[in-house]
């Protein structure tokens, strides 16, 4: 327990040294961007919030195989909460991107192969999250959701490679020919605020985690009760 | 030049903006309902008792 109650106390200090570290990076230290100009710093924000939605369902493909083999039902509580964060992270892309989208391209959202995949992306999870309601067996519903979390993973390798597989208008980080001028203040940005979206992920997780195996506890409670009166 | 670059200053402001309220407000949620969970939990292990 004493373990547990260190860890949640040292990941909400770094984070909480991280977001305004990240902030004064993205806003004072890292330079403009020469053809985007201001509206190119929505990126420092909008990339790991990509990125680490991808790396919260590759958690949830990772623990729906445990769950799957196993049956152990912590794997479920685990990658539902992954799922939740994925979600809402999924959510703020598709958010950020097209408050970006407005001023570049002049419009707000585009059938774009990133676009059109990763509202796909959002769609499937959200989709993951409903599957609880509409079965009372929790065993079933685990391993339902296990199977789904394991398929719907096959749409992240598809949202990160549409742009090379598919005629795209979406800006490449990595391609310094036809994507984004990068500096190595740029870089250090970029990298600084992806480690501090991994330590919110880490952190919400654990939240996350505890909130959803109180209800559980609470749950199997009520229904050892109900089993006594009976 | 000037309304594009404020323009563009509130865009920037409202991107940043959602991360920091969707996320605060997912982690309010969280706390609230770990109190009103712990609270059930706790009247029912009482009755239990």
């Amino acid at each position: 327990m004493k373990k547990d109650a260190l860890l949640d106390r040292i990941l909400l200090l770094a984070t909480v040294i991280a977001v305004p570290i990240s902030l004064y990076l993205v806003f004072l230290y890292a330079p403009l961007e020469k053809t985007m100009g201001l509206m190119q710093k929505i990126f420092y924000y909008h990339v790991p919030l990509a990125w680490i939605c991808f790396l919260a369902f590759f958690v949830v493909f990772v623990l729906s195989i445990r769950h799957l083999v196993t049956k152990d039902i912590k794997y479920d509580i685990i990658a539902h909460c992954s799922v939740q964060i994925g979600v809402l992270f999924c959510g703020l892309v598709l958010i950020t991107g097209p408050i970006w989208a407005r001023p570049i391209w002049g419009v707000w959202w585009s059938w774009d192969p990133r676009l059109t995949t990763t509202l796909i992306l959002f769609m499937m999870y959200v989709g993951y999250l409903l599957i609880d309601s509409f079965t009372s067996e929790e065993v079933k519903a685990a391993r339902i959701k296990a199977v789904f979390g394991i398929v719907a993973f096959m749409d992240v390798p598809i949202v990160w490679y549409s742009i090379k597989w598919w005629r795209t208008i979406h800006p490449m980080v990595r391609d310094g020919k036809s994507g984004m001028n990068i500096s190595p203040k740029m870089h250090v940005t970029l990298l600084f605020c992806i480690l501090t979206f991994t330590l919110i992920y880490a952190l919400l997780l654990r939240l996350a985690v505890r909130v959803r195996t109180t209800e559980k506890e609470l749950e199997y409670l009520k229904d050892s009760l109900g089993e006594e009166m009976i | 030049m000037k309304s594009d670059l404020l323009k563009n200053f509130w865009y920037l402001v409202s991107a940043y903006s959602a991360v920091f309220v969707a996320i605060g407000a997912f982690v309010f949620t969280l706390f609230q309902k770990q109190d009103q969970l712990e609270r059930e939990l706790d009247a029912l292990k009482k009755s239990k008792s």
